[in-house]
């Protein structure tokens, strides 16, 4: 522990002394400007093949590898606060990637789970690593959750949040946030209990948009959890986040940071969100003392990533990464569309194929509905993930790329206006944890249809 | 060079995200003999290409960015000959913009900013984690029409509600449309908290900022202008 508070705080003496930068400079000049550079030198300027949204070519991916290694040298992360450069030498950033654990267990007892860096093709399934931090009403936080996790192919309890606590509206940044994540972490264990699942691994904290409610909950999470600290922005990083690592560090908890990098934003094409993902990636490690690495791409023009151009970017970073080291990482499928309709499996079973066979060590979600609307997520959508993720482990790129095109060609004209389906109370019943006929019905035709397409679900 | 020709250059400089060229270009028009508003017009011609360009992945973020900078320095060396044309005036609205109070992202609101600036609004942004009084201190001080709030947070997305009821509590409702956005906001959030509109996406926000800023009724609205 202490080697990794010397390593913060030489981290937090950079953000002080290191180069100035506006953020403006950073997003308009200073990142845009190395990314093109970087991506001019490996000639790799137009290469994405979004007719082929799950990358084949697997020395197109390390040669990207090589580009995003370097952009991480370049560039840093910029610190947000002090708008000052921490930047890694090539020595302190393979030392981190170098002392990287390569598997992490995580839980207790029956329900020990292994989170282990994987490869492209490999047969050993990722996992799928609890939902996201989508907003549901208080009262049915806890139905949801235990319903979610009643599954035991939903390895770790993750996610929902609510907008409220005890009643009252939480505010971001005050002490309601920091009551709230005290109050998740007493409803995880309820959750645990009347799961059965007293040793599930667990990654929180939901309710902590800023570091309060890290402060509040991350104490009260099991120890060895981990603990999720997310960036504000790709290669970007601030003194809340900062303060999210230290309390992981102090509480002994594994470490899970990131964020996303926009196709169409500041990292450009679809090949500079790669580069980008993949340096932001490295630094997480250098920089935020990362056990996991969670960046992933993201498509600005319709907010998900499940359109052609984000699927091969996704692909071929995560076939970057894992090629060329043994990080742990996961990465996560941003849908449009929410429950009840076809497209939202569609679009699971896309992002999920992809990065399940390009090798990420995990994913978790879905997204549903792009965690927009209020308690549209349902049990349903969680499990087909976790599904659709293992079956991916048989497939080789070749193959899920023949069936994520197949999938794609059915969803893309509509990810512009997803449908946005119907709330939980809706679609599905928590007392007996079924689907409404409707969205099973519709999660039978959707499954008929992978397994036609070859998944081996 | 006549007017006709320095026009397509302007469309060109504005495109480029190219400010000097765009003020110099701009003041040689004037002096051929060029209008304001065909000036202007021009500008969005170029502004038209580059939202274009970027729906075609071909142009990204900084280059919206630099082409509503460029646009922004051209309008101010027409300022003069705008004044002595009010009817130019029309074209445009002032919003001041920022993400709420402890929400530091921005891109979805720098993304919005850009293509507002594009489509030939004024904009003041604020930036990120923007106390709730300072949106109605700067609103006021530069004379907004339009109050835009983003965020991405469930947890912050009371704050527009904060916003919303601080002009209230001021007596400045009236004075300023509040628009909102952003992740978990909704057109439902928008009604609830008796915002004047939303739209879904950046391009809707901008199509609701635009016909806010054509419609007759003064702010508080009924009910939202929803673009979704």
């Amino acid at each position: 522990m202490i080697r990794n508070f010397e390593r913060l705080v030489r981290v937090l003496d950079r953000a002080r002394t290191g180069t100035v930068c506006t953020v403006a400079d950073w997003d308009k000049q200073k990142l845009p400007g190395a990314i093109g550079s970087v991506l001019a030198r490996h000639g790799l300027r137009k290469t994405c093949d979004p007719l082929n949204p799950v990358n084949t070519d697997t020395e197109l991916a390390d040669r990207f590898f090589r580009a995003g290694y370097e952009l991480a040298l370049e560039t840093g992360i910029l610190c947000v606060d002090t708008e000052r450069i921490i930047t890694v030498t090539a020595d302190e950033l393979d030392d981190a990637l170098a002392t990287a654990e390569d598997a992490l267990e995580l839980g207790r007892g029956t329900e020990r789970i292994v989170l282990a860096a994987r490869r492209p093709e490999s047969r050993t399934p990722a996992l799928l690593l609890g939902t996201l931090s989508l907003l549901v009403d208080e009262a049915l936080w806890l139905p949801v959750m235990t319903a979610i996790h009643s599954n035991r192919r939903v390895a770790l309890l993750n996610g929902l949040t609510s907008g409220t606590i005890l009643g009252t509206p939480m505010l971001g940044g005050t002490p309601l946030e920091t009551v709230a994540g005290l109050v998740e972490a007493e409803r995880r264990r309820q959750v645990a209990w009347a799961t059965g699942r007293r040793g599930i691994p667990q990654m929180g904290i939901s309710n902590s948009t800023t570091e309060m409610g890290h402060l509040g909950g991350a104490a009260a999470l099991p120890r060895g959890a981990v603990h999720q600290c997310l960036a504000p922005a790709e290669l970007k990083t601030s003194y809340g986040h900062m303060n999210k690592i230290a309390m992981a560090l102090g509480y002994d908890g594994r470490i899970r940071t990131g964020t996303h990098s926009f196709i169409g934003g500041y990292s450009g094409p679809p090949e500079g969100a790669v580069v980008t993902g993949i340096a932001a990636d490295l630094l997480q490690f250098a920089v935020h003392q990362a056990h996991i690495a969670g960046c992933y791409i993201f498509d600005i023009r319709y907010n998900g990533n499940c359109g052609r151009h984000a699927l091969w970017a996704q692909s071929v970073a995560i076939q970057a990464l894992t090629r060329n080291t043994g990080l742990v990482n996961d990465k996560v499928v941003n849908q449009t569309a929410g429950p009840c309709t076809e497209m939202l499996l569609r679009e699971s079973a896309a992002g999920l194929i992809t990065v399940g066979v390009s090798g990420a060590g995990g994913s978790w979600g879905p997204r549903s509905a792009s965690g927009r609307h209020k308690n549209h997520v349902t049990p349903l959508e969680v499990w087909f993930s976790a599904d659709v993720l293992r079956a991916s482990a048989q497939l080789d790129l070749a193959a899920a790329n023949d069936i994520v095109k197949s999938l794609v060609e059915r969803y893309e004209a509509d990810l512009d206006r997803p449908p946005r389906g119907k709330p939980v109370q809706e679609c599905f019943d928590l007392t007996t944890l079924a689907p409404s006929d409707e969205w099973g019905a519709m999660r039978d035709r959707v499954t008929a249809e992978l397994r036609d397409l070859g998944l081996p679900l | 060079m006549d007017h006709p020709q320095l026009l397509n250059q302007i469309a060109d400089a504005v495109c480029a995200g190219d400010s000097p060229r765009s003020t110099d270009l701009g003041s040689r028009a004037l002096q051929a003999g060029a209008t304001p508003l065909d000036i202007i017009a021009a500008g969005i011609r170029g502004l038209d290409e580059i939202g274009e360009r970027f729906q075609r992945l071909e142009a990204f973020l900084p280059e919206l960015a630099a082409a509503g900078d460029a646009m922004r320095a051209l309008k101010a060396v027409l300022a003069p000959a705008l004044a002595e044309q009010p009817v130019a005036q029309a074209v445009s609205g002032k919003i001041v913009l920022g993400t709420v109070w402890r929400d530091i992202h921005d891109i979805g609101k720098n993304f919005v900013g850009s293509l507002l600036a594009v489509h030939g609004l004024e904009v003041v942004d604020l930036g990120v984690d923007v106390p709730v009084k300072r949106f109605a201190e700067e609103a006021e001080a530069v004379g907004a029409d339009i109050i835009g709030l983003s965020t991405l947070l469930s947890t912050s997305a009371y704050y527009q509600q904060d916003v919303i009821q601080h002009l209230i509590d001021t007596g400045r409702r009236h004075a300023h449309y509040v628009v909102v956005g952003g992740g978990p906001v909704t057109a439902d959030w928008a009604a609830e908290i008796g915002a004047d509109g939303f739209g879904r996406t950046a391009r809707d926000a901008v199509e609701v900022c635009r016909r806010l800023m054509e419609t007759d009724a003064p702010p508080p609205l009924d009910r939202p202008l929803v673009v979704e």
